[in-house]
Parts: C-alpha cells; structure tokens; sequence
C-alpha cells in the first residue's frame, strides 16, 4: 500500500466528502441539510463559485441565516458584492444577531462605493454609535484586524479571508458536534 | 365472601366443581363432566384475585378434556379465553397458537407471545414450526419509526426467542434495531454485528452498524461501515451525507493540524 493511502491528506478528504455530498444532494436534490453541507464543503474547499447554488438551494428549502450568509461570503470571497449585499440582508432579516452577515454586507457596500451605509454597517458591528464616515470605520478595523493594509480593497480582501477562516473553524465545529459531541453522553460508561 | 383463610368461597366452590368435571370426564359423561368444567372456569374466573391461579388450571384441564374428546373447534374459540386467565399447558398454547397462525388480521405482540410460548413448549413441528417462525419474523419487525410502547412489549419476546434459537438471525437483527432505538449503542452494534449472511452485508444494517460505530466514537469503523453500505446499494442519501461529515471533519482537522496546508 501507499504511504498515501495510509495517510490520506486533507484534500483527497475534502475530496472524497464533496464526491459523497453531490451525490447525497442528486439523489435527494431537495434534503436543505444536505445542499448546505455541499455548498460549505466547496467554501471551505476554496471553491466560492461552486458553493454558491447548493447554498442558494438550500435556502430555497429551508431559509436559514446561515446559509443565506454563507452564500453572500461565497459572493464577496468571488468578487460578486452587489449580490453579496442582498444575501447578507436576507441572512439579517433571518436573524438580526448574526454579526458576521452585517460586516459582510459592510464589506460588500463598501466594496460597491455605498460608502456611507457600508460605515453603518461596520461601526454596528464594531459596536460604536452612529455616524462617521467609512474611512473611520474602516480605520476601526484595522484596529481588529492583525494585519494593517494600506488601503481599502487590501483591508476588504484581508477581511474577507479572515471571515473564511472564520467560517471554515465555525464547520469544524458545528459537524464535530454533530458527529462526537452530541453522543458523547452515550458514549460515557455507568458510574463513569 | 371469603374463608377465614382468606380464600374466596367461589373459589372453593369452582374446585369442588373442577373435581367433579374431572370425575365425570373419567368415567365417560364427558357431557356433564364439561358442563361442570365450564361451570368452574367461570366461577374461578369471577373470583380470580392477582396472583390465583385456580382459573388457568382449571382452563387447561377443560382444554386438555377438549383434545381428548376431539372438539376442536370449540376448544379454539374458547382457548384465547383460557390463555387470558393463565393456562399455559400444551392443550391451551397448541390451540391458541394455531389460531393466531389461522388469523388474518394483524397480529399483535400478545398473538406474537403465543407462538414463542408454543415454539418454547416445542408444540409446533413442521409447516405450522415455519408458519409460526414467518409470522413472528413479520410480526416482531421492528422499524426505525416504531413507537416506544411497541418495542417495549417485542423486547422479551425477541429475547426469548433468541435464547430459544441462537441460530435465527431476525431476533439479532430486532434486538439490533430495538437497542439502537433506545441508544443502548455498544449492545445495538454487537447484535447488528451478529447478523450472518446476506442480512448482515445489507446496506441497512452496514449503516445502521456505521452509526453505532459514529455515535460511540469510532470513526474509522463508521467510515468502513458507511462505504461497505455504499457497496452494497449505492443510493442511500443519508449514508452518503454521514459518510462526507466524517470526512469533512478528518480533513478540516487534518488541515488544520498541518498549519492550513495539505498534508
């Protein structure tokens, strides 16, 4: 056997669970648990164009914010703000508390030069008063971010990556709690 | 009214009368000696306290006198009525069980504890043996959907017929299900495990085995169980999801723990 096949890498994983999930989605194209999955496996994947019709479908099912989210950071991730914008809105009319749907939607407005409600945005997330300009708020987020770009496309593409890498440990968690957490009371031996 | 021992007269009195049916029976007037039976079966039946058993006996003998003077028919259509009240002799569970087996309606777990009794007995040979063993495999099937209430009562009889016929695979493949259901995982997995031949390499019980095996922590075993699964019937949805979250989880650790490259 090949060490390889000992030892399969994390792409040839990512792999085999995409070939897993498109199948799982062509054969029940109307399970939201299953297109979700697929749509943020290709996200994570590094693939932000193919994420976003399973996410969109899975929406369609079922609407939840996080899938609504996850295909407006698919958007930004491809350089589609305009279309980002609208899907971050509807991840926030789901539910107003998910933070990360509105600094996408800064973002996205930022990136289409809606200057003024893109700082809005980003100063609610920040969680300062309204008003100001975006370059103040902007200039907050710099303060959060570790690396400090120069500019605004630089500070919205570091931005952006550090929202992926967000999501990405936000799916880890969520599916290790789905497959280890969620039994571990199972798992515990009486008296242990 | 009751003895100063605390005995219920129509007790006494439903003795008296099943010696005496007794009796007649033996001496040849079996139409008296029945009457008087039948006489006592109901009084003792009145009478009967938790824990009394003058009812079931005196049903069995009434029974056996049944056989004997070769009234079948009437001995099955009062047998249920006999096994209610507690008979349990060969003459009883032979004619109950054959009716249940005659039945077209759906079966219910009592019918489904005669035939086990009547199996435990060994009162069952042959084509009424099989017919009684294909109507338990139908009428202890346990789904993944059953209510509670249903497996609570299939549960001993599974058990039962385990002990009865180690050899069978439906009551493994049952206790299989009906443990999972009531997430008693490690013993779900050892019968599931249990199941020989081709009900063993289905794809049902290869994921239903993968999902034991997911929710006690083996991965790696839920991940052979799920693909073997995939093997056998490649168009089971949710076996294909289960299998990608495993995956998905080993290579989003996998990555992470080689610092975000492939490994």
């Amino acid at each position: 056997m090949q060490a390889a096949d000992c030892d399969p890498g994390p792409t040839r994983l990512l792999q085999e669970a995409t070939r897993h999930l498109e199948r799982a989605v062509e054969l029940a194209p109307r399970s939201a648990r299953y297109a979700a999955l697929l749509g943020e496996t290709y996200l994570v994947r590094g693939e932000p164009e193919e994420a976003v019709a399973p996410l969109a479908l899975s929406y369609q099912e079922d609407p939840h914010p996080r899938a609504a989210y996850a295909v407006a950071l698919s958007l930004l991730v491809c350089g589609r703000p305009e279309e980002a914008q609208s899907w971050a809105t509807a991840a926030l009319e789901e539910s107003q508390a998910l933070v990360r749907a509105r600094e996408v939607r800064g973002w996205a407005r930022a990136a289409c030069g809606d200057a003024q409600r893109a700082a809005w945005d980003l100063r609610a997330v920040l969680g300062v008063g309204a008003g100001g300009t975006l370059k103040e708020a902007a200039s907050w987020c710099h303060a959060v971010s570790p690396v400090l770009p120069a500019d605004l496309e630089t500070l919205i593409a570091t931005r952006t990556r550090e929202l992926l890498a967000g999501f990405k440990e936000s799916l880890e968690a969520v599916v290790s709690y789905q497959v280890r957490d969620r039994w571990a009371a199972t798992r515990k031996e009486p008296g242990a | 009214m009751r003895t100063p021992m605390g005995t219920d007269l129509r007790t006494l009195r439903a003795r008296k009368l099943e010696s005496l049916g007794t009796t007649l029976l033996q001496e040849g007037r079996a139409r008296r000696g029945l009457r008087l039976l039948e006489r006592a079966f109901e009084l003792a039946r009145e009478a009967g306290t938790p824990g009394d058993r003058s009812a079931g006996a005196i049903g069995e003998t009434l029974a056996r006198a049944l056989e004997e003077l070769g009234r079948s028919a009437e001995l099955e259509e009062r047998a249920g009525h006999f096994y209610a009240a507690g008979a349990r002799g060969a003459a009883t569970v032979r004619a109950v069980a054959r009716r249940v087996l005659q039945s077209t309606r759906a079966r219910q777990p009592a019918d489904m504890e005669v035939l086990v009794t009547a199996l435990e007995m060994k009162l069952l040979e042959g084509e009424a043996r099989r017919a009684a063993l294909r109507a338990l495999s139908s009428g202890c099937h346990v789904g993944l959907r059953d209510h509670p209430e249903r497996l609570q009562a299939l549960r001993p009889l599974l058990e039962r017929l385990q002990r009865l016929l180690p050899g069978l695979v439906f009551p493994r493949l049952y206790l299989g299900r009906l443990l999972y259901l009531r997430c008693d995982l490690k013993e779900a997995a050892r019968w599931l495990a249990a199941v020989e031949g081709p009900k063993g390499r289905s794809p049902g019980v290869l994921s239903l085995r993968g999902r034991c095996a997911e929710k006690l922590g083996d991965l790696e075993e839920a991940l052979r169980l799920y693909r073997a699964s995939l093997k056998a019937n490649e168009h089971q949805p949710h076996v294909h999801f289960r299998a990608a979250r495993i995956l998905l989880l080993q290579g989003l650790s996998a990555r992470r723990n080689a610092g975000g490259r492939d490994a």
